[in-house]
């Protein structure tokens, strides 16, 4: 195996090494517990959008 | 495409967004390194977004919709409080020196803390290219940048973290040899910037 081959697999692993980490990185992040001041904010915003919704002010707020 | 992805393509955007917020605290985590401050911004974000929801296009990305909220409200907070430490030149950053480990794997730790190292733009596109599955063109829109934008600050970002992590000096970093860097930075054939 000549030499440039062999350089060019050990870049390619190194490549794929850190590719995996970057996907790693975001999947940690992803999987992380979300808190339940998530689903406060989003049943108040539901409940907002409802009344207003209900006054004639639109859907959307 | 995932199945979250597709379910979001459809129906009222509103019933998706709690799906949505695993993605949005991962984005925001990535930029800001505090996860008080990453809730922070995604409680923002889902704000605007549900003021907002009649400009988004039912059938478009939801996720790539959010995100351009959240990277925008973070760089509106990040003007008008200042509190990033600049780091242009890495200075700071050079206080870390990793190289992989003794059979060549870059270890994870050693990685992340390269990473946290980076600069919130370098983080971003990083984490929008390379991991979140965006693609270029996707994150240029978000981005509000060329294409080519996109693609030599993804080469800048391979770079850097290269130099983080010292794989870039020409020592034998993975199996005696030289250039490891250029893997870093090359990945998709996108040259060095």
């Amino acid at each position: 195996m000549s030499g440039n081959m062999i350089q060019d697999r050990a870049l390619a692993e190194v490549t794929e090494q850190v590719d995996r980490n970057l996907q790693r990185v975001y999947q940690e992040l992803e999987r992380e517990q979300i808190p339940d001041v998530f689903a406060r904010l989003l049943e108040a915003l539901r409940q907002k959008s409802a009344v207003n919704k209900d006054a004639g002010l639109g859907g959307s707020q | 495409m995932t199945s979250r992805t597709a379910d979001a393509q459809t129906g009222d955007p509103r019933d998706q967004l709690a799906l949505q917020i695993p993605a949005l605290r991962a984005f925001a985590i990535s930029l800001t390194r505090n996860v008080t401050s990453a809730d922070d911004l995604v409680q923002d974000t889902i704000v605007k977004a549900r003021s907002n929801i009649e400009k988004f296009t039912v059938g478009t990305n939801l996720q790539a919709w959010l995100f351009t909220i959240l990277r925008n409200t973070f760089y509106s907070n990040l003007r008008k409080h200042r509190r990033e430490v600049s780091d242009p030149d890495g200075i700071h950053a050079q206080s870390l020196f990793v190289r992989p480990d003794h059979d060549g794997k870059l270890a994870y730790s050693d990685f992340q803390r390269a990473f946290d190292q980076l600069s919130a733009e370098h983080r971003e596109v990083l984490i929008l290219v390379g991991a979140s599955g965006l693609s270029c063109e996707e994150a240029a829109q978000m981005m509000n940048v060329a294409v080519g934008t996109v693609k030599s600050r993804t080469s800048r970002a391979r770079k850097r973290l290269s130099e983080l992590m010292h794989l870039e000096d020409g020592e034998d970093a993975l199996s005696g040899h030289d250039g490891v860097t250029l893997a870093v930075m090359g990945r998709s054939g996108i040259p060095a910037a």
